[in-house]
């Protein structure tokens, strides 16, 4: 099987750049599915590979699940146009985020934030920011497949 | 289960998201645009596309939801479990009446059809208050 | 059980029964706040048959006393629904329509039953995102965010819908639900009512343009609904009778729809003149008007001048299209006549019978004969109380059908 490379479609990395919602499903060896909510993503250091960074608060159910079971689902939503991607794969390894990283994470957060405050008010892009970012581990992923996940009749439809 | 201060997050103001896992153990992510209140117990969402989401609870009923309140972003995640399956009766109408409402306005209601409701036993509330820090006092 | 363990148990009995009774306090308080509800609702609004006032009540007692700021009814006719009163709307939207099952407002109109819809915006985008289609145009508040639209319904008929709106994402709850669920039913009887009355005000006003509430008043009625066969009264009256000279020839130079807008004009000129003098029109034959005057031949009289000088008027109008003068015959006469309604059961009509009637109308046709437009008998002349208002021309003595004295024929003019 040849490798994905995620760069071929320019459609499928440019949401990283806008203001997104990040989240993150894994499942235990039992099936049973966990969620959490992850505070950045970039292309990791392959084509095929991306890094996600999950906050440590919340990343507990994810961190025991790659122990049992390394499939792993990152889907990224465009807040703005819901215009959103599922990257399905495997999780190669999990580390500590690195500065630069958290400073990643930031950024991202500040930017979903002010599309919350233009659609929810300024009360909702306020709260939005006051998610936690830091510490947070860096899931290393190696991509799969990427499905358009756009809300509607061709949610699902497979991009790469 | 279901309390007061959960309702704002169940009226399909903030797009919610669920995690399914397949037959092979692969999670599924995706967004829902409500979860229902049904009952203290119990909440549904609507299938409007037979998607990958449906088709994994065929074989694992287990999933995971995310909820917002749209007021001040707290998040609640709820451990569920599908029970069964309405393709009538007052739940389906209700959720089906508010599709074809939004639906109609883009003349969209022929594609945006309620296929069927999913209900589901909720386990487990958690309120990720870690997630968030708390507002600063004035 | 240790006595710390029997006050722990007692302690959480305690807190049981608070708690039920909170409950049963928190249910009587809503039932309370039910009946106070009703009770507002009724004497406050269903006290009017006036629409306008109606919806007025209902909005501001909406806002008021349970603070729904930006409301609308809106009324269904076949296949929509028409905003007939909005509250707290920049657009106020009035006349606006919304077919039947689209958006919020017409799929509660199919439906027949209460929504309450939040996050309407992101709904909305979330739909055209995958619709790639703009959303219509509907009648709704600038920037809505939730709405509830209940159905208003008396038994299986549905009135129209309510609808409260706000701009906050999560506006209502399930309270508000009930509150609206409560009030709906009144609303939609009022409303009912209301609409049923204007409707029957305005059946009676298009009957009073066929009988002349005149023509009813006179009979002792208020309403052609109360009129009967055989109801009649008698008395002393003056009938009017006028009619466009050589309107046949006239005509033929006209096309039918030509003629119509002609007559239409013509009658419009002259009808206000015999109401404005105390008469009616009893009927129109052609382009002839038959007018009575219940009260005094005076009133006819000042009738019959006041058409005189309004034709100049017309034709001053018609030259301007280029049509030619036209001269109008009036004749006026008093005696007494019968006013009552005729036909059968089916088919009745009010009307006036006496040889009276058969007089004024010769006298209208002796007009052309003598070159006047304005004949009137001797009776009137007689029983005129203001005469020494008007100069009389005695013209001649005309013979009418079934009478063997003749009348006595006067020209009328106002004396300078």
């Amino acid at each position: 099987m040849s490798e994905l490379d995620l760069s071929s479609q320019p459609e499928v990395l440019a949401l990283f750049d806008g203001p997104v919602s990040m989240v993150v499903g894994s499942s235990n060896e039992h099936k049973r599915p966990h969620f959490a909510r992850a505070q950045g993503i970039r292309c990791g250091e392959k084509t095929n590979s991306v890094v996600v960074f999950i906050p440590e608060v919340v990343a507990h159910s994810i961190l025991n699940d790659v122990q049992e079971n390394n499939n792993i689902a990152v889907t990224v939503g465009d807040i703005s146009n819901f215009e959103t991607r599922q990257f399905v794969g495997v999780c190669t390894h999990v580390e500590e985020a690195s500065d630069s990283d958290l400073e990643l994470c930031d950024t991202m957060l500040a930017r979903s934030g002010e599309t919350v405050s233009m659609f929810f008010g300024e009360e909702g892009g306020e709260s939005w920011k006051r998610m936690v970012t830091r510490p947070a581990k860096a899931f290393h992923i190696q991509v799969l497949n990427v499905y358009d996940q756009t809300p509607g009749n061709r949610a699902g439809a497979k991009l790469l | 289960m279901i309390t007061e201060d959960l309702i704002p997050a169940l009226q399909g103001i903030v797009p919610a998201w669920i995690v399914t896992t397949s037959d092979e153990n692969i999670p599924n992510c995706t967004c829902v645009s409500q979860v229902y209140p049904v009952d203290e117990t119990h909440v549904a969402i609507s299938n409007q596309f037979f998607s990958k989401t449906f088709r994994n609870l065929q074989n694992n009923k287990h999933a995971v939801v995310q909820v917002i309140h749209p007021a001040d972003n707290r998040m609640w995640v709820l451990e569920i479990e599908h029970v069964r399956t309405e393709t009538e009766g007052a739940l389906f109408d209700e959720m089906d009446m508010q599709l074809a409402a939004i639906a109609s306005m883009s003349n969209m209601e022929d594609v945006f059809k309620l296929q069927s409701a999913y209900v589901f036993k909720v386990h487990s509330v958690s309120h990720l208050t870690e997630a968030q820090r708390p507002a600063q006092s004035l | 059980m240790s006595e710390n363990g029997l006050s722990h148990e007692i302690k959480r009995q305690m807190s049981e029964n608070q708690q039920k009774i909170d409950q049963l306090n928190d249910q009587l308080s809503r039932k309370t706040d039910e009946i106070k509800i009703i009770q507002t609702i009724s004497s406050e609004i269903l006290n009017t048959l006036d629409l306008e006032t109606l919806f007025d009540n209902i909005m501001s007692l909406m806002h008021e006393v349970f603070g729904f700021e930006h409301c609308m009814i809106l009324l269904s006719e076949d296949t929509q629904l028409r905003v007939a009163s909005s509250h707290g709307h920049e657009d106020q939207g009035i006349g606006m329509t919304v077919p039947m099952g689209k958006g919020v407002i017409g799929t509660v109109a199919q439906r027949r039953k209460i929504m309450r819809m939040m996050g309407l915006r992101t709904r909305r985008r979330y739909v055209q995102r995958t619709a790639g289609a703009e959303a219509d145009a509907l009648p709704t508040l600038k920037d809505a965010d939730s709405q509830i639209a209940i159905p208003l319904q008396v038994k299986d008929k549905l009135v129209g819908v309510y609808t409260v709106e706000s701009e906050k994402a999560n506006a209502f709850d399930a309270l508000d639900e009930e509150i609206l669920t409560i009030v709906s039913n009144q609303v939609a009887a009022a409303i009912d009512n209301a609409s049923a009355y204007n409707q029957l005000q305005k059946l009676a006003e298009a009957n009073s343009r066929f009988v002349p509430r005149q023509f009813l008043r006179l009979l002792g009625k208020e309403a052609i609904t109360e009129t009967e066969l055989d109801d009649q009264i008698e008395g002393s009256m003056t009938v009017l009778f006028s009619d466009i000279r050589d309107f046949t020839p006239l005509s033929e130079s006209m096309s039918p729809s030509e003629t119509f807008a002609f007559v239409n004009d013509y009658l419009g000129t002259m009808a206000p003149i015999i109401r404005e003098h105390g008469g009616f029109i009893d009927k129109y034959i052609g382009d002839a008007i038959m007018a009575i005057f219940p009260n005094s031949p005076g009133d006819a009289v000042a009738a019959g001048l006041k058409m005189e000088q309004h034709l100049a008027q017309f034709n001053a109008r018609i030259a301007e299209q280029g049509r030619p003068p036209i001269r109008i015959g009036i004749g006026i006469h008093t005696g007494p006549l019968v006013a009552g309604i005729v036909g059968f059961a089916e088919r009745l009509e009010g009307t006036v019978i006496g040889d009276c009637v058969n007089t004024a109308s010769r006298l209208e046709g002796v007009t052309k004969d003598l070159s006047v437009t304005l004949l009137v008998s001797e009776t009137v002349v007689r029983e005129l109380a203001e005469a020494n208002e008007y100069v009389f021309d005695s013209l001649d003595e005309v013979s009418v059908k079934g009478k063997a004295q003749k009348v006595q024929v006067f020209g009328v003019s106002e004396r300078p």
